[in-house]
């Protein structure tokens, strides 16, 4: 063999693997194309439920539900009527049986807005604190405070509402301890004046479980050494609470505001079965209020509830916002 | 490593499994959330016997009575007719509007009559089934069930008033279901044993409005709070169509009665003699038992049926669940809400008004079979059936044949009385304003019960209802 010769069979042969190289390299990149997509199809496959569900469920209505403010309809009729801004306006003034019972009905909720998230904190911070405190029976406790959650809604209601009959339990119990005075002649929900404070009550009993939970979580993530310190500097328990305690559960209790705001303008399972609103509309609120629009015999117009329904949502969430940021600020200070 | 990449291979293999399954579930999922399509309705489609037919109903105590009905005319047909019943009406309205939107109707709907079916009809639930309940069908039933449930022109213009209940696409004269349960709100219950008790007369029921009040006082002052009248004022519209409409009619005569509520009324909410009715009204606040605004129809029929009421407001239709609440028959005193003295009537006159209507829906395969069921309801043998079964009122003129019913049926037959002025058709709510029974209606039945509450004075009732009503009808411009 020559050198010429040698030379080109090196060459040929260095050629030869990059040769290979090369056209294996676009064979890899398909195979790594391929096996992407497959990779792909099975992560869409798996996702795709969750997708379709969320876009039914959870897209569709909600713009169907928005749609739905800006018409009229009873549910059955074929078509929608288009009414514009019209359903908003009947809400809050230009009906005249409407918008006064709407009126009355956003004060019934201001109460509730105001009076849930008070009691509940007042209540269950309280109750966290001496469960957090204790070694013994802690979590049988836990477990006790937290039945009122765990217990189906329409049950408890109709528990409730016995008890608050005119021959109810409560009744019964404030006689036999002497307090005649308070008892109700028409139980606690046949007066205007009581069946108010009466559901909320209710309210109050079944929120109060989460808000000691909540918070039991929160004090289980406070240093121990804090408790110390404020110990050795000779701070009494109310001063832990009010100075170490309370500011550090701030995040928490902003969190539980907001469940409870929700609570008071989305719940109207319990004013329905407890007292239909009345008497005389005294326990009327928002959330009962657009089931009435959506669902009342006759005179169902669910544009209308949807129309109220993006109101409460509204507020609702402004006030979530206004929350958060005061309880934030309030951290940070 | 050979052994890992067939680890991995099938790995990869289970996981697209998964996928696909999971892909697979989510369009078996839609599939069975999809429309059942011609589906809809029960039955093979073709015209004959062995048919399976379904009915829908909102009345439980209704249930026994139609049965009784299917089970006849199945006899003599071969075909079967289930009837399905869902209460409350609230969650039976919702269940009719899920299956028109997905085509699960069953073959035959029931319906309230003269309002509901109506809306059913419009929405496309009903069909039209004028050519077939023709005069010789409409003859066999009560002439004012028959007048009340054909559409007529002026109710159809009425209607357009509100967009989500218009009937503009319905014809006048038409009908879109058969009456099949008639009666009438405007009864008064009586326990005779409790009466007799607090010494109170029960060989005949009060003449008069004031008779009754003082036969209540005399019950509330003996047997305390038992002695108390009931009724389910924790859905207003009891009060006010049960009681108060029959009262001031009696009182107020129909024209003031109907002008009252009209557009330029000259006997106005707050005229007078309005005042004077709404005091009437009011003298039985001290008299209702106690709580009895948190009470619902059934709870208040339960406190009469279980002891803890001597006196009961309702309808013709409270019997059945008196009855099937345990009551004893014997002992039930019932009258129509007795005229006031001094009042333009002397006599408590009620329309049989038609409650309770059946269509054939719009989806059904057997249509010529639920006619034919529609048919034999309304026929005596059918309609005695029912009434028997149900303890009820059935929409055929029965004539004497219901003298062998019990009593309590009887004298309510009695109290029903052919269309005219004195008679009130309770269901007739076509002076109000919002075409019929509106927002209006539940509204004035609210400010009511702030009278039963002591929240007000039959004077400041009488004013907000005038402003209630004259911004309703300016609205209505």
């Amino acid at each position: 063999m020559g050198s010429a010769e040698v030379d080109a069979s090196a060459e040929a042969g260095a050629r030869r693997p990059q040769g290979r190289r090369a056209l294996a390299r676009p064979r890899r990149r398909r195979a790594a194309r391929r096996y992407g997509l497959k990779q792909s199809l099975t992560a869409y496959g798996f996702l795709a439920p969750a997708v379709v569900l969320f876009a039914i469920f959870g897209v569709y209505t909600v713009a169907y539900g928005f749609m739905l403010s800006f018409n009229r309809w009873n549910g059955l009729s074929p078509e929608w009527t288009w009414v514009g801004l019209q359903n908003f306006k009947d809400l809050f003034s230009a009906d005249p049986v409407l918008a006064p019972r709407v009126r009355g009905a956003v004060g019934k909720t201001a109460i509730v807005m105001v009076a849930l998230p008070v009691l509940v904190v007042g209540i269950s911070l309280p109750i966290a604190v001496m469960l957090n405190s204790i070694a013994r029976l802690r979590a049988t406790l836990r477990t006790l405070y937290f039945l009122p959650y765990v217990t189906a809604g329409v049950g408890v209601y109709y528990a409730w509402r016995f008890m608050y009959e005119p021959a109810g339990a409560v009744n019964s119990l404030l006689r036999s301890v002497g307090l005649d005075s308070l008892a109700q002649a028409d139980g606690f929900l046949g007066s205007t004046s009581t069946a108010l404070p009466a559901t909320i009550a209710v309210l109050v009993w079944m929120t109060v479980p989460l808000g000691i939970l909540l918070f039991l979580t929160g004090l289980q993530t406070i240093d121990e050494s804090l408790f110390e310190a404020a110990r050795v500097e000779g701070a009494s328990q109310w001063t832990i609470v009010r100075r170490v305690v309370w500011p550090l559960l701030a995040p928490i209790t902003a969190l539980l505001i907001v469940i409870c705001l929700r609570e008071a303008l989305q719940n109207f399972q319990l004013f329905l079965l407890m007292t239909n609103g009345g008497p005389v509309d005294s326990t009327n609120v928002l959330g009962l209020q657009v089931y009435r629009l959506a669902f009342d015999r006759g005179n169902n117009n669910l544009g209308l509830a949807s129309a109220l329904g993006w109101t409460l949502f509204a507020l609702a969430l402004a006030l979530s916002l206004l929350n958060l940021r005061i309880m934030r600020d309030r951290t940070r200070s | 490593m050979v052994g890992t990449k067939h680890g991995h291979g099938r790995l990869r293999a289970r996981m697209r499994a998964a996928a696909l399954l999971s892909a697979g579930a989510l369009i078996a999922f839609g599939a069975g959330c999809g429309s059942s399509g011609d589906d809809g309705g029960s039955g093979s489609g073709d015209a004959g016997s062995g048919k399976n037919l379904t009915m829908w109903t909102f009345k439980q105590s209704n249930v026994p009575g139609l049965e009784a009905a299917a089970e006849a005319w199945g006899r003599s047909t071969g075909n079967t007719l289930r009837i399905q019943v869902y209460t409350p009406d609230d969650a039976y309205a919702t269940k009719v509007r899920a299956a028109a939107n997905t085509r699960d109707l069953p073959d035959i709907v029931s319906a309230h009559s003269a309002s509901e079916e109506w809306q059913f009809a419009a929405a496309g639930v009903l069909d039209d089934i004028s050519g077939e309940f023709d005069r010789a069908w409409q003859d066999e039933l009560y002439p004012s069930a028959v007048a009340a449930t054909s559409l007529t022109e002026e109710r159809i213009k009425a209607s357009a008033a509100n967009s989500s209940t218009s009937l503009e696409g319905l014809e006048p004269g038409h009908f879109y279901a058969v009456p099949y349960l008639s009666g009438s709100a405007g009864f008064v219950f009586a326990r005779k044993s409790a009466l007799r008790r607090a010494g109170v007369d029960v060989s005949k029921p009060p003449a008069t409005y004031q008779e009754m009040i003082a036969a209540i006082e005399r019950t509330r002052a003996r047997l305390g709070d038992s002695g108390g009248i009931a009724t389910g004022l924790k859905i207003p519209p009891t009060g006010y169509y049960w009681f108060f409409r029959p009262l001031s009619f009696d009182y107020l005569g129909r024209a003031d009665f109907l002008n009252r509520q009209g557009k330029n009324p000259s006997v106005a909410w707050n005229s007078p003699k309005s005042i004077e009715t709404l005091e009437l009204y009011d003298r039985l606040t001290p008299l209702w038992v106690p709580g009895v605004l948190a009470l619902g129809i059934d709870e208040a029929d339960q406190k009469f049926a279980d002891g803890s009421a001597t006196w009961d407001v309702g309808g013709t239709y409270t019997l059945s669940f008196l009855l099937d609440q345990g009551m004893d028959l014997d002992d039930v005193m019932v009258f129509p809400v007795p005229p006031p003295e001094g009042g333009a009537y002397d006599k408590t006159k009620l329309a049989p008004a038609p409650l309770v209507s059946a269509g054939v829906a719009s989806t059904s395969k057997n249509r010529a079979e639920a006619i034919d069921f529609l048919r034999f309801l309304s026929s005596r043998e059918g309609a005695r059936l029912f009434g028997e079964g149900a303890n009820d009122i059935p929409a055929t003129d029965l004539g004497d044949e219901t003298a062998s019913w019990n009593p309590a049926l009887r004298e309510m037959f009695a109290a029903l009385s052919p269309p005219g002025d004195d008679v009130l058709d309770v269901n007739d709510f076509s002076a109000d304003p919002g075409a019929g029974a509106g927002p209006v209606t539940p509204g004035t039945a609210d400010t009511l019960n702030k009278l039963v509450a002591g929240k007000a004075t039959p004077q400041q009732v009488g004013d907000e209802l005038t402003e209630t009503y004259a911004k309703a009808w300016a609205a209505q411009k």
